[in-house]
């Protein structure tokens, strides 16, 4: 097999949600001397695009997704000395966490594993929690974004208060951008609340948080 | 006054109760319950509704013809945004979901939600209507996702799709007025409580809000009255909802 039949296994296995075998091709690939950031680029991350892909257009749903995305930061950890030896940096730094009152995470795990994908390292705070939580842990991290998740519409107003508390604030306004996301969320709200970011999907979610980063 | 009532089934009970009451004449369509799973499928099919009564008006075979459409609904994860009738005017509560309106109204509703926020809440019509999520066996849904996913991650799988309830600090089930007898129901949320390691609160139903929507009455800062031609939008504010012309 040679290099790009490799990389196309490791996308493959990463789609259909194999985790131990992405680990095992993997360090396969490693062991034949593949660069670890082509394995990442041209394997994984393309595997996760694919899936990412047909999660837009319907056509796979939420398990696969997850799958794909645990299948992914299988192969993740298995790189991630070999990407710091070759002085691939993190990328940004990402604050994540569901809203006060609200207590649904599934999407709020999706995105952090496809954050962590994407090299963005990821302070997950869990659930419930509350504005000054986010941007306390923005400011020790230095972080550069903030992402909000809430599933219900009783909970998705507390988004506002995070985006007024980071305005509020002269060391974080400007400086950290705040994404917003989840089922109740749209476009129409992110502009409402004067938010930095609305994406429909973790795909989205992911590479917007990256072009933050890096256009920042 | 003649009122079109267009009502999820969770309702049932409650509805019929106060429509058999009502100082209006009411017409009505049931909807299935559990449609706000699928918010986009549920604006389909409340506007095909609406439509078919629209249609019904234009052709003139509409035989009760009514002074407006009163959507038995909140919010519902933006079922109702967009909703829009050529010819009536479309009364709904701004409430979240059915909780507010099962609680009377969506203060209390938000009150109760502040003190218990990590809380499932339960009525008698969801008992009756659907599958009542957290009383699914894990064993069961572990096999489905093992079968269609693999061995390899179905822990994964049910971890993700149990891990609401771990998070879950309550069960909240609201008694109704018009059942005569809901113990049996009360029994099973707290059932359900005990199994999940929460705590069980009871509250009285209150059908003040839904009376109000089926006599009629539609005072501004409870229901949204949206006038002919004009579509129902979420206004992100504590109003839940408001209305806009729709453009020429």
């Amino acid at each position: 097999m040679d290099q790009k039949e490799l990389l196309a296994e490791i996308s493959s296995w990463l789609q259909k949600g194999r985790m131990p075998k992405v680990k095992e091709m993997v360090t396969q690939a490693l062991d034949e001397g593949i660069s670890a950031k082509d394995i990442l680029e041209e394997g994984l991350l393309d595997g996760m695009s694919v899936i990412g892909e047909k999660f837009k257009n319907n056509e796979v749903f939420v398990p696969e997704v997850l799958i794909a995305a645990r299948a992914m930061n299988g192969g993740v950890e298995i790189l991630k000395p070999y990407l710091v030896e070759a002085g691939v940096e993190t990328k940004g730094t990402v604050v994540i966490g569901t809203v006060k009152g609200d207590l649904h995470d599934i999407g709020k795990n999706l995105v952090k594993m496809m954050m962590e994908g994407k090299g963005l390292n990821v302070i997950d705070l869990g659930v419930d929690v509350s504005p000054e939580q986010f941007v306390a842990t923005a400011k020790e991290n230095n972080a550069d974004i903030i992402s909000c998740s809430a599933l219900l519409t009783t909970t998705m107003g507390e988004m506002k208060n995070v985006v007024d508390l980071v305005k509020a604030d002269p060391e974080l306004n400007g400086k950290v951008k705040v994404m917003i996301g989840g089922a109740p969320v749209t476009e129409a709200y992110c502009q409402k609340i004067g938010a930095d970011c609305y994406t429909s999907d973790a795909a989205s979610a992911s590479d917007a948080a990256l072009a933050f980063c890096q256009g920042a | 006054m003649t009122l079109h009532i267009i009502a999820c089934q969770v309702f049932y009970r409650e509805v019929s109760f106060l429509a058999s009451q009502s100082s209006c004449t009411t017409t009505i369509t049931w909807m299935p319950q559990g449609m706000h799973n699928t918010p986009e499928l549920l604006q389909k099919a409340l506007q095909l509704e609406i439509e078919k009564l629209d249609q019904a008006y234009e052709s003139g075979t509409l035989r009760q013809v009514p002074n407006a459409l009163v959507l038995c609904y909140g919010l519902c994860s933006y079922g109702v945004a967009g909703l829009s009738s050529r010819h009536f005017p479309l009364a709904l509560p701004r409430t979240d979901d059915c909780i507010g309106i099962f609680l009377g109204s969506q203060q209390r509703y938000l009150r109760e939600f502040e003190k218990h926020p990590g809380s499932l809440w339960l009525t008698n019509g969801w008992f009756e209507t659907d599958a009542v999520p957290a009383e699914k066996d894990p064993a069961a849904i572990r096999a489905k996702y093992a079968e269609e996913y693999g061995e390899e991650n179905a822990d994964f799988l049910l971890e993700q799709d149990q891990a609401w309830i771990f998070h879950y600090h309550a069960c909240s089930y609201i008694t109704s007025p018009a059942y005569r007898k809901n113990a049996s129901f009360q029994e099973r949320a707290r059932a359900l409580a005990q199994r999940n390691h929460w705590d069980f609160y009871t509250f009285n139903g209150d059908n003040s809000l839904l009376f109000r929507l089926l006599n009629g009455e539609f005072p501004e800062d409870e229901i949204l009255l949206c006038p002919p031609g004009a579509k129902i939008f979420p206004s992100f504010d504590e109003k839940k909802v408001c209305w806009k012309a729709e453009k020429a």
